[in-house]
């Protein structure tokens, strides 16, 4: 982890992901929406933090923000990480050295990089996977209600969504639709072949199911089980493909029974599919293997069920396998959406600048004003000026005013694009020296 | 005579070649390629084609035997084109391509032991013995044998794919095998077929030596006795799967125990009583 020089803000990326830690783990930093808004202004306020937010997703839990910097910075924002885990209600027995050990850090450049990667999906274990814009999306719109977002996270998150569009628009990424739930569905044809042939179950009636169910449609299946708690949703997600029955969750062990292919994708905190459970199915399924997918986080089915025979349980971290087969196909795309990303770069570093320049410019615009209407002032108090009109007065008055705004605006100009051989700081510091007014409040 | 002979060499030449040419797929990791288009990668299909040809020589040899003596001792000949053709079959059927590559030497090794043990020229069976129920004897037994080849060879590839996937090593599973609930079908119905024959062979077998020979000598005795533990062997298996609901991968590795003691059945018996007739100086019989 790397560290910066006391005193200056920068923008921070701290998190874990399905690059460094394994399901296990990130279940058990798996945040819900209601907890982190109590959360993250307390960990924003205790840890000196001027701006945070935080991403979690069944692939990632990540902090961004903006924090001074000071030393041991990495140690600083991996005890507010942590942190923000022990204060969360189901973070019981949180094994500290290991989420330690998983974490990474980014700083600016590299964190505004990451970030930019996240929102276009080309770190995500599915690339180009469209589902995460919008959990990016969320995320930020979180920090935004809870008010932990400041400008330059509110800045990072347009443009990294901006540049998210371009990859989706303009590049091959988008052309496919892929998600976590189609990778699911293709690991199990890996398993067993042909997919026409077999009954599913989905558990579950959120995005994912949603997905999925309309995937596993392209397979022509014997049939479709719908299972969810609100039998409701089960009805809307049958209705909406239009095969298959919608039953409630409580008909699992029953469902079971039936179904080849299980895919559990709810938002249970809590376990769905027990081993118990299974193994009782399974004695009514006279050796038929089963395949059980679970895409949900945390997740919903005893990883014990794995260990039962003929039943072979995938998570999400074996997605990865599959994902890597269109990888070379998908691998140009993934670099011109890179090329893209480095211009969205370019232009919010560029933005940046202008934000430590800002406050010369605005003691330079001060310094002017000041001046003016002191001039102004000692001007119009002369006898050769008593005889003028309040609309005399306010002509000349918006004379001077305007003098003012097109010197400001032309010193402006000239810092924000230097000539050749200088840089913005330079100039700033230059005008600040000269004239070194009154600073507008941030 | 001599169209027999040819063509059972050339049977036993087709099945050594095919065995070689299978090992060449396998380690230049052929893969069947349907990403290219093609049913087989080069290789394979070279090797199939001379299994077929290996095959269909064999079915020659039993037909020219049969023309020529009428019924002969061609057990070996039988079994090895039984499970030729079983093979081409679940390749063909079930897409089961690697099945070849564990046929070819099974059928070599039986064809190549007939060479060395048995005669140039098949011998006739003694007319006495030529009915119909030793041919309904012997048929359904060496098709139960052959199933129970197949079976074993699907489960070898069953076990090994269940525990690469158990393992979570996709990847590693070749893409020119069945899916696992394939070859859970396939090798249930192996061991049904299996099952099926070897019960008729040793129902018409037993009624054929109460007809033909009452008195059994101590080598069908024995070759008797260990068949019908064989017999119970693929019973307990079935019944178990059924009735008990037996995990997939125990009836595998059962079918693994069961061509053990088929092949004893096959190979074994005999060398036991030659060995046991040396012992007690041919006190036991023939």
């Amino acid at each position: 982890m790397t560290e910066r020089a006391p005193g200056q803000p920068m923008i921070f990326l701290l998190g874990t992901s399905h690059r460094s830690a394994p399901v296990e783990l990130r279940e058990r930093l798996y945040a819900l929406e209601d907890e982190l808004t109590l959360i993250l202004p307390t960990i924003r306020d205790r840890f000196g933090l001027h701006e945070v937010a935080a991403l979690s997703t069944c692939n990632r839990f990540e902090l961004y923000g903006v924090v001074e910097g000071r030393h041991e910075l990495a140690h600083h924002l991996t005890e507010a990480y942590l942190e923000l885990h022990k204060a969360r209600s189901t973070s019981a027995g949180l094994p500290e050295d290991e989420v330690r050990r998983a974490l990474y850090l980014h700083l600016d450049e590299d964190a505004a990089r990451h970030v930019y990667r996240v929102a276009s999906s080309l770190d995500s274990l599915v690339l180009g996977e469209t589902q995460i814009t919008g959990q990016f999306k969320d995320a930020m719109a979180l920090a935004q209600r809870v008010k932990t977002m400041g400008p330059m996270l509110s800045r990072l998150t347009q443009d990294a969504l901006a540049t998210a569009k371009k990859v989706r628009t303009q590049t091959a990424i988008g052309k496919k639709n892929v998600s976590i739930s189609h990778a699911a569905i293709e690991l199990a044809q890996r398993v067993f072949g042909e997919l026409g042939k077999h009954a599913f179950l989905i558990v579950g009636a959120g995005e994912m199911a949603n997905v999925a169910a309309k995937y596993i449609m392209s397979y022509k299946p014997k049939a479709l089980y719908v299972a969810n708690r609100t039998v409701e949703k089960a009805r809307e997600l049958v209705r909406e493909v239009g095969f298959g029955e919608a039953t409630s969750i409580d008909e699992l062990p029953e469902l079971l029974t039936r179904a080849d292919i299980v895919l559990s994708s709810t938002a249970s905190p809590t376990e769905v599919i027990s081993a118990d459970m299974v193994r009782r199915a399974k004695a009514s399924r006279r050796g038929r293997p089963m395949i059980l997918l679970d895409i949900a986080m945390p997740r919903d089915i005893d990883p014990e069920c794995g260990k039962l025979e003929d039943v072979y349980l995938f998570d999400i971290d074996d997605l990865k396998q599959v994902v890597g087969q269109n990888y070379e196909e998908r691998r140009k795309a993934a670099e011109e959406a890179e090329v893209l990303i480095e211009r969205g770069l370019v232009d919010f570093a560029a933005w940046r600048r202008t934000l430590a320049v800002k406050p010369a410019l605005a003691g330079f615009r001060g310094y002017l004003d000041q001046l003016i209407e002191k001039e102004a002032q000692k001007t119009l108090g002369k006898d050769a000026f008593k005889e003028l009109t309040p609309k005399q007065r306010e002509a000349l008055a918006a004379l001077f005013a305007a003098v003012s705004a097109r010197i400001s605006g032309d010193a402006s100009q000239r810092v924000l694009n230097p000539p050749e051989g200088y840089f913005q700081e330079q100039l700033a510091d230059a005008l600040q020296a000269l004239f070194p007014g009154k600073r507008d409040p941030e | 005579m001599k169209a027999a002979h040819l063509l059972s060499n050339l049977g036993l030449l087709g099945f050594a070649l095919a065995s070689v040419v299978f090992l060449v797929a396998q380690q230049v990791g052929e893969r069947g390629a349907p990403e290219s288009g093609r049913r087989e990668g080069p290789y394979a299909a070279v090797a199939l084609g001379l299994f077929v040809a290996a095959s269909l020589a064999v079915t020659g040899a039993l037909a020219a035997g049969f023309r020529e003596v009428g019924f002969a001792d061609v057990t070996s000949l039988l079994l090895a084109g039984s499970i030729g053709w079983l093979a081409i079959l679940a390749h063909t059927v079930f897409k089961m391509r690697l099945i070849g590559a564990f046929v070819a030497p099974l059928s070599t090794l039986i064809l190549l032991i007939r060479w060395f043990v048995a005669p140039a020229r098949m011998t006739a069976v003694p007319e006495a013995k030529t009915n119909v129920l030793l041919a309904m004897h012997v048929i359904p037994a060496v098709l139960g044998q052959a199933f129970a080849i197949i079976a074993c060879a699907v489960s070898v590839v069953f076990l090994w794919q269940q525990s690469l996937l158990k393992k979570k090593l996709l990847d590693q599973i070749p893409k020119n095998i069945p899916a696992i609930d394939k070859l859970e079908r396939i090798l249930m119905l192996s061991l049904w077929c299996g099952f099926l024959f070897i019960t008729i062979g040793l129902l018409s077998g037993a009624l054929y030596a109460q007809l033909n020979a009452p008195a059994l000598g101590f080598a069908l005795q024995l070759k008797a006795i260990w068949a019908t533990g064989v017999w119970l062997w693929y019973l307990v298996t079935l019944l178990a799967r059924n009735a008990f609901n037996w995990p997939s991968k125990r009836v595998a590795q059962m079918s693994l125990g069961g061509f053990v003691l088929l092949a004893i059945t096959y190979f074994g018996m005999g060398f036991f009583t030659a060995v046991a007739d040396v012992a007690t100086g041919g006190a036991l019989g023939p």
